[in-house]
């Protein structure tokens, strides 16, 4: 311990309380604004991820329950996950709803075909989303990301 | 009085608060999620962030440096639960300051039972990811604002984990128990230069 008289939490207090600082209010806008600035970083790490997405495509279309397939529906669920939370801290609905539908497939879905045409279907969206090209407020989101799913896949099982 | 117990004297919204003089150490697998902390707990003013993807590099920065607070996120890039393993492991360490250092748990899968077994590892705080920077404030906020008494009863290392106050119909025996720490009355006037 620093000092005997003080628990080391109480040491904390006595620093954090010592009279100068700024409020709650203020400390959490700070923090927003800094946050704020890694908006370019973040569409930049939603495009690289999905281009990652994409590279586990072969491995879970072999075979999902392989040891190879399970590893990389494994990774794809880390950086779907990794992608989402950012997403949400940025304010990125468009992506938040593509994750979150993509961690539904990769948690839900064992049919490896079926879960590759997703992957692929999703990290696509995921690219437009960044790109420009899929537009719109959340509900407006839901339905073309239905619909661009829809089409992807029945264009790819075709 | 001192400055700290002034401060409690105040509603939420007066309250000043200083990290300047504080260290955190986060451990996270993802990069973009540590540079959302950093930034995160940059604004909120902690002094030193020190950032590292896995419980290895997170003890060498502990040997080598200062660290007042962690945040560490319960599983590791293979999902294994390393952080909560390392946690189990802190609490146990002989240097009291080492293994008393607060420690909020992170995590973006929540159930009860991860929670209760965070809880049972000696966790400080939980924080459910994704994290707003409000929610991360006031995870840090609840430590300093109410500091629980570390206690070592049984299998059990950690703060106390009783967050509720009940009432009790025989004496308090609690706080003269052998192995609790208590959260000290503050005496800032004691606070030595070279503290921190």
């Amino acid at each position: 311990m620093s000092n005997g008289l003080l628990s080391p939490l109480a040491r904390l207090r006595a620093l954090v309380f010592s009279g100068k600082g700024r409020s709650e209010r203020e400390l959490v806008a700070a923090g927003e604004a800094r946050v704020g600035l890694l908006r370019d970083d973040f569409e930049n790490e939603a495009l690289t991820i999905a281009d990652r997405l994409l590279t586990l495509e072969h491995d879970i279309a072999a075979d999902a329950t392989s040891e190879e397939g399970a590893a990389s529906r494994m990774t794809a669920r880390r950086w779907t996950r990794e992608l989402r939370e950012a997403s949400l801290l940025h304010n990125y609905p468009l992506i938040e709803v593509v994750t979150g539908s993509l961690l539904a497939w990769l948690e839900d879905h064992s049919n490896s075909p079926r879960l590759a045409r997703a992957l692929k279907a999703h990290a696509r969206a995921l690219r437009d989303i960044v790109n420009g090209k899929l537009r719109g407020d959340q509900a407006h989101a839901r339905e073309l990301l239905t619909a661009t799913l829809q089409a992807e896949l029945h264009a790819d099982h075709a | 009085m001192s400055l700290a117990r002034l401060e409690d004297k105040k509603s939420p919204a007066e309250k000043k608060f200083d990290f300047a003089p504080l260290s955190i150490l986060v451990c996270d697998s993802s990069v973009s999620m540590l540079k959302l902390y950093k930034e995160a707990l940059g604004g909120i003013g902690f002094g030193s962030i020190y950032t590292t993807r896995e419980v290895a590099e997170a003890k060498h920065v502990m040997a080598d440096s200062t660290v007042d607070m962690i945040v560490m996120d319960v599983v590791d890039e293979h999902d294994k639960p390393s952080g909560l393993l390392f946690l189990k492991e802190l609490r146990r360490w002989s240097d009291d300051k080492m293994a008393t250092l607060p420690v909020i748990v992170a995590s973006s899968r929540v159930t009860p039972q991860q929670v209760v077994a965070a809880r049972d590892a000696g966790m400080n705080e939980f924080l459910i990811k994704p994290f707003s920077v409000g929610s991360l404030f006031r995870s840090v906020a609840r430590i300093v604002e109410d500091p629980k008494a570390f206690v070592r009863i049984g299998k059990y290392i950690g703060p106390c984990r009783r967050r509720r106050a009940l009432p009790i119909n025989a004496p308090d025996r609690r706080r003269t128990q052998a192995g609790v720490i208590p959260a000290a009355p503050i005496q800032t006037a004691a606070l030595g230069a070279g503290s921190h």
